[in-house]
């Protein structure tokens, strides 16, 4: 067995366990509260996700303050975990509880916490007299805002807890516990055919989830070791016979839950009919699981199935990029608006993934945070929008710039970060993913590469589209009653901004410490 | 092969500080007003971003000043004239290539951020009393301060990161100027076209950034423009009909970028819609700095251009054909901004051209091409006229503002007689105009005479033909422009009642605001004077960084071989001038048909070619019709469909299953029997069925 | 090899001879109270059961299991026995209040001692077949488990499709009788013996099935008899009838108790010494398993009687089950360790269920749109209905996602990827039907959506659990969670 490596801070792994452990007992304790008392229920919830961001927040300043991890440039294909820990859990199938960070999985968690701190915020007013509109009956009593929080933080729960796990059983198991809440939230808190659009959801990334079973347990008997462990997985050459059906298996498996085309047809409905808070978590981070599993067990533990297949794959994905860009132009809805613009934007996740080299496989990881960081706050500010005006049609708004001036300027401004605009995060990304993908070998990556940068082009017709129709034009009669965005709504934009600057304008610290982590998973691509 | 030097640490002076606050000063500027200041004091908002945007003026002019005596004046130190003042990695890219940020110091950029911070200096200043009765003014001056930060890091990158970085910041701030009245549907229209439309040529332009940096292993202008790029890219990929050479399509990709945001023809349809947007913001963006930044692009990349087979005929031909274009099609247009507008786009193709005939010969040496470039003598003249048009042409959009403040419309129609009531616009737009028509001695002429000159030295008779037809052009519609607003008698009710009755005007506050006027006459001295004071500095220092020492001797000497062509094109410019005079001064003619009448030239003159409509055409019919929509129908009725399908399939599945299960004992017996004699009978008969789901080992 | 009389052999058998004289003494209970007959009858076998369960848990056992004539005792065997046994104390707990009349819109259950008795009979039953060591004492286990399940399900005397129900499971289990007794039949013809250990040389030897062809359909009958037990596709179409028709709690045993007997038989014997590898009776297992999953999945989606729905599910839970014996040769440990495992969990989640059912029922008719409501009548109800429901899905952390891991486990291990495929497909599917009742359960009463029905139909009175339904309904909910988080019970099964 391949010993477990860390550098630093081996007592943090503790606080590691704590970060899905205390949405999970945040839970717990929200079940405790009278269903009356909902400020202090979400006041409580707002509480422990905070705790969790300062949480996750001290883990990412210990990490990057930490020495980087040496030896990587090198040949060395073994990851190395900061806080990593490892305990034997079930011994019949030597499962174990091994976790443990590196730069790609802390800024995915970082982008959970943030996400998660600003959900909370921006679902103030769930449960909330009147609240929300015309959302479920459960949600407009006054009933709502506690199992809408415990079922949030169980979601969050099992986020955090498939960032940081290196076991694949643990990992499974923390992916499907976000099925349920996920299912739930939709379906009792959601909007518009919110039953169909649960429903939906949930089967197709469950019948991914099948694929990922499939795939996972390949890996544990194939590998001759029956182990779970990524870390010694990755240490073993698979049979090429076996690579090449087991790995598009798992790649398609995380692809469906990663948003890839043509099964992005989950994510439209579900987005447009979810609660604001759940739209910015599940896609923002949710689905951000399917293409860090892409990377970190398909390609990684797989790496000449990658070589066999990731042609294949790239076909899709610049398809997605393309075809979710199209279908964006015609929506009406600003929800499904945002969810297509998410197809063509994890489209680019792929394509990043596909080119096989460094450069496009840190746009890939790149692509994940700023797109997670963007499409979360559009989710915002189009559900609070909605709280306002109660619809979400295009059509149906005009000029609401001058009624609520706030929350129109971070429309703008997120909506200019959606379509890369460089100083945002969606630039640093997308010129990574583009990069990589021109410097790939094969004409048929570069052609991939024209279709994709051509894809900003289509971005910005539907983003202007969407920006003129709702904030610009003739202001309805109606808009003068409007009140713009409340404090605590303005913290949980001005949070996700905040981060969408950061890491558009100072991306090299943390690009240095996601490449020192990309390189055992390319030198393992490489051998 | 020169190397920049970045100024080192001995040096580290006041030019290096004066530098970053170059960058930092408008920054400061947009984020005081847009966080703080522009939302309550609206009126402090105003003098604070002009003050401040004063303190970048100044420091621009340290810099120059500073790049002068450190650089200029040391050749043996920086023998390409060359400095970086500062540079930070952005992102690395592993090997050589990064994306950088910095402050690249050369004659073009150092008397671009002079241009630069000096018009916006002013517009700021006179925007002040503009804005003062406009809802919203602090977000305008934010946005102002955004874009000037935004043209001044686009001006001193010294890479092709940095230049994108900075080309969409531009093209963000412009476009949220130009939809500055957002209730106002034509310019929310037109703010979206002029951003969909420069995203369209920039997504080729990226292209050919990514291409250059993958090739070439940098994005450095230096290397980039260094004949080892060249070589590098000097490549046929593909084969047979699909054969193409990696150089041309590359420098084609990166003049796309240029292409859209100097709005050479076709691309051309957003600037005259950009007009839409306050008058300030098109003095500033629109004719002076933003919409020059693809014939700035284009020089920067010169040499790379230049070493290519075909692309500069290309930037000659698109150059040539907007040229004679607009002005063809600013003799007929109504709106005062407009006209100017057209006339912008005539003077950009006229940069554009002067580059694209700077064509060099290409030697065979040993091993591949090498490109020598012979005669650079356009490269100088089309900088030059990007230096001299700022100041006219903002001056003439500045002037437009008073007028339309004053008549409170854009046509040309309603304004007319204005010159007793207007004294210093009348002035100061005479002067404008007739720098614009290339009188001698006005700023125009000079580099008007360069850019014929430069294009007559390599033979071009073809494009000095589109010149001097564009300079009796411009001479005739700016004649036309200037006649019907200051002479003749007042047209409607606004001006008449402005001329009748002082009370009325007022009513409206002076006709001619001096905080407005102000700026106005500060420009008409540039727009005199720069011509012959600037030619000779020009001449001596603006080249481009590769050129040999030898190119201006053989400049001077090209242009004085062509004494006559001076004679010519001011010919032809009194000619213009004197139709203009002919035809209007006289009211033979009136500004325009108000319905479809008209000679057919007029009108397809009028209807600018029909271009619009065939845009409309593009995307509505076709575009929509036969992308979007096919896209959305599949979206909805295959992919969704099949899982909605999927789902009828089973349940119809389940009621079969539903109805043959109905509880009879008998069909329950039946079924297991038939079930285990099958299984008996397949396994005896050694069918692989049994083992359908079996073991994959 | 234990004498009658010696320590080892008392600790091993005690506890069947104590259930079998429990049996006894429950069926006599009724002549003792003649008043309360029903309270007391249900101590009196809840009593002996606990004691019954002490005695599998505290009496040692010789490693190696001890063994007499046809019958053996073994520590995997006493872990079946401790499952069937829990089986039917939560059997007898639940039926408890069926005697109670007004506690079941079907009417109130008669005859408490035949009740129990039956129950109590049937499960010595399974615990002979557990046991056996040769096919005759496994017939007459299997007989007496079965046998007194048909007078249970006709125990409603007052109930047509009670009765209705009892005569087609006697009559599909006469035929399942007759197929076992060919199948034993043509195993004594091949093997001359009944007792396992000649089977299994014979099986052994055997270099091809051509080579013996009654052996094979020796195996494939008593196979097919088994699959009545198992409800496996294609003998599975006794199971809605039978379940929808029976009384709840009996229901209750047949998807539990019966079920585990059932799945312990097939391991016995399929495990034992009928494990093939020869004629490959993976790939039989396997083609039985996707086809019990595609039927149940299925049957499931368009059901409203609760307890119909449930037969579906049950069957399509038996699929899953099924995959366990497509491990091939090696796997027999893990194959019994996640069967054992899973049907602890399977049972305690369906218990859940069937508590939720049986509450429900007292006001309304046992259909899934009667649940309607329920999460405002009572959140803790709906609470555990939801748990038990995600725990039969698979889904973590609850027990069931990691019994299903184990039976997939076992397929994976001999290489039948496209079985493992289609099961996790099964499971998404079953999440839709699943949810058909957990969205009841949520769904609001008073809302447009239920416009069809009138309100005065939905029962909107709150549940009010007693202080023991509280318990149980609580230690139901840790168990579903605890089995699935804590290895400690896996851990124990997989120690026997």
């Amino acid at each position: 067995m391949t010993p477990v490596s860390t550098f630093a801070y081996s007592a943090a792994s503790n606080l590691l366990t704590l970060t899905w452990a205390l949405p999970l007992a945040s839970a717990a304790a929200l079940a405790l509260f009278p269903r009356q008392r909902v400020s202090a229920i979400r006041r409580f919830a707002l509480a422990a996700n905070t705790l969790n961001l300062i949480l996750v927040a001290v883990l990412t300043v210990l990490f990057f303050k930490s020495p980087p991890v040496p030896n990587t440039s090198s040949g060395g294909t073994e990851t190395m975990l900061a806080f990593a820990a490892d305990h034997e859990w079930l011994s019949v199938l030597n499962v174990h509880y091994l976790i443990g960070v590196d730069a790609i999985s802390i800024t995915l968690m970082l982008l959970a916490a943030v996400i998660l701190f600003s959900g909370t915020l921006a679902s103030w007013t769930i449960g909330a007299p009147g609240g929300t509109g015309k959302v479920a009956a459960l949600a407009s009593s006054e009933n709502g805002a506690k199992e809408f929080f415990i079922l949030l933080q169980i979601l969050a729960a099992g986020v955090f807890g498939c960032f940081i796990s290196f076991d694949l059983f643990t990992f499974f198991v923390f992916n499907e516990l976000t099925l349920i809440p996920t299912y739930l939230l939709i379906a009792l808190f959601g909007s518009g055919r919110r039953e169909y659009a649960a429903m939906k959801l949930t089967l197709i990334l469950m019948g991914g989830s099948a694929l990922i079973f499939l795939g996972i347990f390949g890996l544990y008997f194939e590998s001759g070791i029956h182990s779970f462990s990524i870390l010694e997985l990755s240490q073993v050459r698979f049979h090429p016979d076996f690579q090449g059906w087991a790995f598009p298996v798992l790649f398609l498996g995380f692809g469906i839950l990663g948003n890839m085309f043509p099964f992005h047809i989950w994510s439209p409905d579900g987005h447009a009919s979810a609660p604001t808070a759940v739209s910015m978590l599940l896609a923002g981070v949710h689905m951000k699981l399917g293409a860090y599993g892409c990377l970190r067990i398909a390609m990684y533990l797989l790496p000449e199935g990658a070589g066999m297949w990731m042609n294949v794959f790239l076909i899709p994905a610049v398809v997605g990029v393309v075809w979710g860009g199209f279908v964006a132009v015609r929506q009406k809805d600003l929800k499904y608006m945002n969810a297509y613009s998410s197809v063509s934007h994890c489209g680019l996740v792929f394509v990043g993934l596909a080119t096989l080299n460094l450069i496009g496989l840190r746009g890939a990881v790149l692509q994940m945070l700023a797109h997670g960081f963007i499409t979360a706050t559009v989710f915002a500010v189009i559900g609070m929008i909605y709280q306002r005006t109660h619809t979400r049609r295009i059509p149906d708004m005009s000029g609401l710039m001058r009624s609520i001036p706030f929350l129109s300027v971070v429309f703008v401004i997120a909506g200019m970060a959606a379509l890369g605009l460089p100083g945002f995060a969606g630039f640093a990304a997308e010129l990574n993913i583009f990069l990589g993908a021109f410097a790939a070998a094969g004409t048929l990556a570069r052609m991939g590469a024209v279709l994709a940068v051509l894809s900003i082009i289509v971005s910005a017709i539907y983003i202007l589209r969407a920006v003129n129709g709702v904030l610009h034009g003739p202001p309805k009669e109606n808009a003068a009653v409007l009140s713009d965005a409340v404090p605590v709504e303005k913290i949980a934009l001005l949070t996700l901004l905040a981060a969408i600057l950061v890491l558009g304008l100072w991306p090299g610290p943390v690009v240095h410490r996601i490449d020192d982590a990309l390189m055992p998973i390319l030198n393992n691509l490489k051998r | 092969m020169d190397n920049p030097v970045l100024l080192t640490q001995e040096a580290w002076s006041s030019l290096q500080t004066a530098a970053w606050a170059v960058l930092i000063l408008p920054l400061l500027s947009f984020l005081v007003n847009g966080l703080w200041l522009g939302r309550k004091h609206e009126r402090a908002a105003g003098w604070t971003a002009t003050a401040l945007l004063g303190a970048t003026l100044a420091c621009a002019l340290h810099v120059a000043s500073g790049w002068r005596s450190l650089v200029l004046q040391h050749p043996e130190l920086y023998p390409s004239r060359t400095a970086l003042a500062w540079e930070h990695v952005w992102l690395n890219f592993g090997g050589n290539l990064s994306a950088r940020l910095g402050f690249y110091l050369d004659p073009a950029s150092v008397m671009m951020i002079v241009v630069v911070s000096a018009i916006s200096f002013l517009v700021h200043f006179y925007s002040i009393r503009y804005m003062k009765h406009e809802r919203g003014a602090g977000r305008f001056f934010a946005l102002l301060s955004l874009f000037t930060f935004a043209m001044l890091g686009l001006i001193v990158s010294g890479n092709l990161i940095q230049t994108f970085f900075f080309w969409e910041l531009v093209g963000a701030a412009s476009y949220l100027l130009i939809g500055f009245w957002y209730t106002k549907p034509a310019a929310v229209a037109a703010s979206k076209k002029a951003f969909v439309l420069t995203r369209f040529a920039d997504a080729f332009f990226l292209m050919g950034v990514l291409l250059t940096g993958v090739n070439t292993g940098s994005f450095d202008f230096l290397v980039v423009n260094g004949p080892a790029a060249a070589a590098e890219l000097n490549r046929t990929l593909g084969a047979g009909l699909f054969a193409f050479k990696l150089l041309s399509v590359t420098t084609v990709l990166l003049y796309m970028g240029a292409w859209g945001k100097s709005a050479m023809f076709p691309f051309h349809v957003w600037l005259p819609d950009a007009m839409e947007g306050p008058t300030p913001v098109s003095a500033l963006i629109h004719s002076a700095t933003m919409v020059v930044a693809g014939v700035y692009l284009t020089a920067r990349l010169f040499p790379l251009f230049a070493a290519a087979e075909h692309t500069l005929q290309l930037v000659a031909f698109t150059g040539a054909l907007t040229a004679v274009f607009a002005a063809a099609v600013a003799c007929t247009q109504t709106d005062l901004k407009r006209i100017l507008a057209f006339s912008t786009l005539s003077q950009l193709g006229l940069m554009m051209l002067a580059l694209g005939v700077s064509i060099p010969t290409v030697a065979n040496g040993g091993g591949g091409a090498v490109t020598t470039i012979a005669n650079t003598a356009g490269y100088t003249a089309a900088l030059f006229h990007v230096f001299t048009h700022a100041f006219f042409k903002s001056l003439l959009f500045l002037s437009a503002g008073v007028i339309i403040h004053a008549i409170h419309s854009n046509d040309l129609r309603d304004a007319g007689g204005l010159r007793k009531k207007m004294p210093w616009t009348y002035i100061s737009t005479l002067a404008a105009c007739l720098a614009l028509a290339g009188l001698w001695p006005f700023a125009g002429f000079f580099s008007k005479e360069e850019i014929l000159g430069a294009a007559l030295g390599n033979g071009h008779f073809t494009f000095v033909a589109a010149g001097l037809l564009t300079g009796g052009l411009t001479a005739f519609y700016m004649t036309r422009y200037f006649v019907l607003v200051f002479h003749g008698s007042a047209r409607t009710h606004a001006s008449s009642a402005m001329n009748a009755d002082h009370a009325g005007a007022a009513h409206h506050g002076p006709t001619e605001p001096l905080l407005m006027v102000l700026p106005l006459i500060v420009l008409t001295v540039p727009s005199v004077l720069v011509g012959w004071l600037g030619r000779n500095a020009f001449l001596k220092d603006m080249l481009p960084w590769t050129s040999s020492a030898t190119a201006p001797v053989e400049h001077l000497e090209a242009h004085a071989g062509f004494p006559w062509m001076v004679l010519v094109a001011t010919a032809l410019a009194l000619s213009g001038i004197g139709t203009g005079l002919y035809l209007y001064g006289r009211k033979r003619w009136t500004a325009g048909y108000a319905d479809d009448r008209g000679p057919w030239l007029y009108r397809i003159l009028r209807d600018k070619l029909y271009v619009d409509e065939v845009y409309s055409f593009l995307i509505r019919k076709v575009g929509s019709r036969f992308v979007i929509t096919p896209a959305d129908w599949a979206e909805r009725k295959i992919l969704n469909a099949s899982f909605d399908q999927g789902g009828g399939v089973l349940n119809k599945l389940a009621r079969g299953l539903s109805r043959y299960q109905n509880g009879q004992v008998q069909r329950s017996v039946a079924t297991a029997l038939l079930g285990l004699v099958l299984l008996l009978a397949l396994y005896f008969s050694g069918s692989p069925l049994p083992h359908l789901f079996g073991s994959l080992k | 090899m234990s004498t009658p009389f010696s320590t080892p052999f008392l600790s091993a058998f005690l506890p069947d001879l104590a259930l079998l004289v429990l049996a006894l003494v429950v069926l006599t209970t009724e002549i003792v109270f003649r008043k309360h007959q029903a309270r007391w009858t249900a101590r009196v076998a809840v009593a002996g059961l606990a004691a019954v369960l002490i005695l599998l848990a505290a009496l040692p056992l010789p490693s190696g299991g001890v063994a007499y004539a046809g019958y053996q005792v073994t520590r995997s065997v006493v872990v079946w026995k401790q499952l069937f046994a829990l089986a039917t104390l939560a059997t007898i707990l639940l039926s408890r209040s069926y005697f109670r009349n007004g506690h079941s819109l079907r009417g109130a259950l008669a005859n408490p001692g035949a009740f129990y008795g039956l129950l109590l009979f049937s499960t010595t039953g399974m615990f002979a077949l557990v046991s056996a060591r040769d096919l005759l004492t496994f017939y007459i286990g299997l007989e007496l488990a079965t046998l007194p399940l048909y007078a249970l399900t006709a125990l409603q005397p007052r109930n047509a499709g009670s009765i209705e129900a009892g005569s087609k499971y006697m009559l599909m289990g006469a035929f399942a009788s007759a197929l076992s007794l060919f199948g034993i039949s043509f195993l004594y013809g091949a093997a001359g013996s009944l007792g396992f250990d000649a089977l299994a040389k014979v099986a052994s030897a055997q270099p091809s099935l051509s080579a013996q062809p009654f052996l094979l359909a020796g195996v494939l009958m008593l196979l097919g008899s088994l699959g009545f037990k198992l409800a496996m596709v294609p003998f599975q179409m006794w199971a809605p009838d039978v379940y929808e028709g029976a009384p709840t709690a009996v229901t209750a045993f047949l998807s539990t108790g019966s079920k585990a007997a059932a799945v312990a038989a097939t391991t016995t014997l399929f495990l034992g010494p009928l494990n093939l590898p020869r004629i490959d009776l993976g790939a039989i297992f396997a083609l039985a398993a996707v086809l019990s999953l595609l039927a149940g999945t299925l049957g499931a989606m368009r059901q409203s009687n609760l307890r119909r729905f449930i037969a579906y599910s049950s069957i399509a839970q038996a699929g899953y089950m099924l995959m366990a014996f497509t491990g091939g040769e090696g796997s027999e440990a893990a194959a019994r360790i996640a069967l054992q495992y899973n049907l602890l969990v399977y049972g305690t989640a369906s218990f859940a269920l069937f508590f939720v059912v049986s509450l429900v029922g007292r006001s309304a008719p046992e259909t899934i749109p009667s649940l309607r409501g329920l999460s405002a009548r009572s959140p803790a109800l709906a609470a555990l209905l939801a748990l038990s429901l995600f725990s039969l899905i698979g889904i973590p952390p609850l027990a069931g996602f990691l019994g299903k891991f184990l039976l997939f486990a076992v397929a994976a291990r001999n290489g039948h990827y496209t079985l493992i495929f289609i099961g996790a497909l099964a499971v998404a599917l079953s999440f839709y039907y699943y949810m058909r009742l957990l969205k009841e359960a949520y769904q609001p009463v008073q809302t447009a959506e239920n416009r069809g029905a009138p309100a005065s139909a939905v029962p909107l009175s709150p549940i009010r659990l007693s202080l023991a339904g509280k318990c149980a309904a609580a230690l139901l909910a840790i168990l579903l969670v605890v089995l699935g988080t804590c290895p400690g019970m896996l851990n124990f099964i997989a120690s026997r």
